[in-house]
């Protein structure tokens, strides 16, 4: 008979995927159930190199089918104080595959105690994700400046990469690039460059579908000299303010049945003099949405 | 209580056309044409001279697993005539006006094709017809539609009236019972009395009069708002019903919130706003991301 | 009859040099020899009445049949060669019909009368779709009915044109009844007094005495909108009040 202990360190999380259900939801599928899918790339992100750095963009819309799920979602991710990271695909992959080698980073910093390189991010990356053969669906553009100066890559959910001087991701992947070739050259300053990465976010924005709202830009110029401008344009404010509905009459809504319990427990008044109307934000809904 | 009768509305699934570009000797012949896995053609190959393949075969929609034989095996090739282009119309109905608006982004996929293709169209001084899903389709059906308004009414020698036209929309989309036109219409516009009515389709024409209704991506976001706000449903006290100026800030809002949430429906709304005096176009703008 | 008799006549394609369809004009001609029908038309309503030739007393007089309903709000006489005449009133039946399926709403007398006309004139075409006559239709219809225009009154003839009138008679005796009703109309008439205006002419104008078995009576009020062929006992009403 198991031992208690059994029991707790049974539930304990192991490191890891669980592929526990894996067998059961193959069973279910051949019998005809539709597995809830998981969507595709919708997203404008992009890089790209000048005289002192790696500039990153990239929009803020999150979609799950065609419904915009949050207006204003971060993907320009931390990996190293010297290292960012942009994510398309799945929310949830591009988040966590980039937080775990950011700590994954952490800890290899803290056994040698030097600084992170571009290169390392980028091997644990492309080792993680070609290990997971596409499941883990995160096509991701990493940036960074290093002893070696500034690297800018892609990673492709198979685990494939490139080194470019300038490149983009996601559905918006063409409005942008179409910018990029238009408008790039080399040994940009740094004003031009940022002009250039919003330029090629905004085509994404305005162009594809998949991306929207704001633009948020990362420089990195060195090791702790990094500039995140979370919402450096905001683009799309509603166009206009609401009028209906008004209040609405009290007894509008049909009370079916009353049940009044007084609470005993201690001695707790709740008044509502200073009560302020609640914040209403996007609630998040179940299933994955992607960026 | 009893339940009313269910009905379904009809969402047109892809028919396909098997071509087979040689055929095996016991058929002969040239290219065959079927709507799906159990169409007439399968049935007739089934039935015909000995065939040395399945009929399910020389179905594209057919899932079994064989294979597409090479060399001078039947060759099929899937063939799928409809897309979505996406966008939101609506009808409202007041006690003597009507609005048909509709957003003016037409897309495929993720990609904007245009902003500027409304989907509202003006018939007479008073009704308009508003069309979402497939562009190509809606196009085709209000040149008809045009057509048989403008035969009618030389031989009638007056404007058609909205339940007509009404009639006439559903006989038109049921023609193509079998492959159906994609798409979803909904009519705005004064009755006999002058009173406003709405009419919503599905793709092959089942039809209903009512006081609202949105068809396209935005439906599922705006449908239930304008019940609950124009229609006043689940309302145990109805507030007064709403006036014209009203009625177009209530459009004007749920367009800018289907806008914030759908990616299909963007850039700018048409609005044709019907009242005894005649059709007076209205548009605002959208976000364009 | 006519001034120039000549091979002209044996087409229905072909002009006479002074611009003449004969067949056309014999087929009007045919109308003369039918029974006379009188169509009068009040602000209260329509009439139609028709005189039945029962040239046998062993014919059963309902099976001789002149005026017949198009739709609810639409009756027809007919005057000529009957079969040609039921001809044009199926067509008449499956226009209107037709217009109900695809409009949702009746069809007006004058779109109906059109469509008719429109048929009339569809002989001699070989190519035609729908198998045409090989002669023109040898039938004079009245369609009388009220539809959003009011009461309405119109006679076709086999050349294809249509003509509204206030009053008109079609048949034998229609050039007499065509004088009676011009010195008897009167635009303020009410439908009783036209019906009983139609049958006292009809009544002067046949050859047989006139009684509730030998004519028809089919009137459309304005006030019912409905077309309705009238039973011998009303006939016999009217006619004893004459």
């Amino acid at each position: 008979m198991a031992s208690m202990n059994d029991v707790v360190q049974s539930l304990k999380p192991a490191g890891g995927f669980e592929f526990d259900l894996c067998a059961r939801n193959n069973m279910l599928k051949q019998m005809g159930l539709k597995a809830p899918k998981a969507t595709s790339t919708g997203t404008t992100i992009v890089g790209l190199v000048y005289k002192d750095g790696v500039v990153l963009g990239a929009d803020t819309r999150a979609t799950g089918d065609t419904t915009v799920e949050d207006k204003n979602c971060e993907k320009i991710h931390y990996i190293a104080p010297n290292v960012y990271c942009c994510g398309a695909g799945t929310a949830a992959d591009t988040e966590n595959t980039t937080a775990l080698i950011s700590s994954q980073l952490e800890l290899h910093r803290l056994a040698t105690g030097r600084h992170s390189r571009v290169v390392t991010a980028l091997t644990l990356l492309k080792r993680m994700l070609f290990r997971y053969q596409g499941h883990v669906s995160a096509a991701l553009v990493l940036g960074g400046v290093d002893l070696n100066g500034p690297h800018l890559y892609t990673i492709y959910p198979h685990g494939s990469t490139d080194e470019l001087p300038y490149v983009t991701m996601g559905s918006g992947s063409l409005a942008a690039m179409g910018v990029f070739e238009a408008g790039w050259k080399e040994n940009m300053s740094e004003d031009e460059a940022v002009d250039l990465v919003a330029a090629a976010i905004r085509a994404g924005i305005f162009n594809d579908l998949g991306s929207g709202s704001n633009v948020d830009v990362t420089i990195i110029r060195g090791v702790d000299d990094v500039e995140v401008r979370r919402g450096y344009q905001i683009l799309n404010p509603r166009p206009y303010a609401r009028v209906r509905p008004n209040d609405l009459t009290r007894g509008t809504t049909t009370i079916l049945s009353e049940t009044r319990t007084p609470i005993h427990a201690g001695h707790v008044e709740y008044t509502n003099e200073d009560a302020v109307d609640m914040e209403t934000s996007p609630v998040e809904s179940g299933g994955p949405s992607s960026s | 209580m009893a339940f009313p009768m269910q009905r379904e509305l009809y969402l047109p699934t892809v028919p396909t056309l098997t071509v087979s570009s040689q055929m095996h000797s016991g058929l002969s012949g040239p290219s065959l044409g079927s709507h799906g896995p159990s169409g007439p053609m399968a049935a007739r190959l089934a039935t015909g001279k000995q065939a040395p393949v399945a009929p399910s075969r020389f179905s594209a929609a057919s899932s079994s697993s064989a294979a597409v034989t090479v060399g001078s095996g039947p060759k099929t090739a899937a063939f799928s005539p409809y897309v979505l282009n996406g966008g939101t119309a609506l009808a409202l109905a007041g006690k003597d006006f009507c609005i048909v608006a509709g957003d003016t982004r037409m897309s495929a996929g993720y990609e904007i094709h245009t902003r500027n293709k409304p989907k509202t169209y003006r018939i007479n001084d008073k009704c308009s017809i508003a069309m979402a899903g497939m562009q190509a389709d809606a196009t085709n059906l209000i040149k008809m539609l045009r057509f048989r308004i403008a035969m009618y009414e030389r031989k009638m020698g007056k404007p058609m009236s909205t339940q007509s036209l009404a009639q006439l929309v559903s006989t038109t989309l049921y023609r193509r019972r079998f492959f159906p036109i994609y798409a979803f219409v909904v009519i705005g516009g004064l009755d006999e009395d002058g009173v406003g009515s709405v009419y919503g389709y599905d793709a092959v024409g089942s039809f209903e009069r009512s006081t609202c209704c949105v068809q396209g991506s935005g439906t599922s976001l705006l449908q239930p708002v304008l019940d609950n706000q124009f229609d006043f449903k689940n309302h145990s006290i109805k507030p007064d019903e709403l006036t014209l100026d009203e009625s177009i800030d209530l459009v004007k809002d749920v367009f800018v919130s289907a806008g914030e949430r759908d990616i299909y429906t963007g850039d700018s709304v048409e609005m044709h706003i019907i009242t005894a005096d005649g059709v007076r176009v209205e548009t605002f703008d959208l976000k364009r991301d | 009859m006519f001034l120039t008799r000549s091979e002209y006549d044996r087409g229905v394609n072909t002009f006479s040099p002074e611009g003449r369809l004969f067949q056309v004009e014999y087929a009007v001609q045919a109308i003369k020899l039918g029974s006379t029908v009188i169509g009068i038309q009040t602000p209260e309503g329509v009439v139609l009445a028709a005189e039945k030739r029962l040239s046998s007393p062993l014919l059963e007089p309902w099976s001789v049949e002149k005026i017949v309903e198009i739709d609810s709000h639409i009756g027809c006489g007919m005057s000529g060669l009957t079969g040609d005449g039921r001809t044009l009133v199926e067509r008449a039946r499956v226009e209107t019909q037709s217009h109900r399926f695809t409009f949702n709403e009746p069809m007006s007398v004058l779109a109906t009368t059109q469509a008719v006309c429109d048929v009339a004139l569809s002989f001699g075409d070989r190519d035609a779709e729908d198998k045409p006559m090989s002669r023109p239709f040898g039938v004079a219809l009245l369609f009388a009915g009220v539809d959003e225009n009011g009461p309405v009154l119109y006679q076709t003839d086999p050349s294809g044109t249509f003509l509204q009138y206030k009053a008109v008679a079609i048949g034998a005796a229609s050039e007499g009844a065509n004088n009676h009703l011009e010195e008897q109309y009167n635009p303020e008439m009410t439908l009783e007094e036209a019906i009983r205006c139609a049958l006292s002419i009809l009544k002067q104008v046949m050859e047989d005495k006139i009684s509730d078995i030998n004519v028809e009576v089919g009137v459309v009020p304005v006030e019912t909108g409905l077309y309705r062929i009238m039973d011998a006992e009303e006939i016999q009403g009217h006619l004893e009040a004459l």
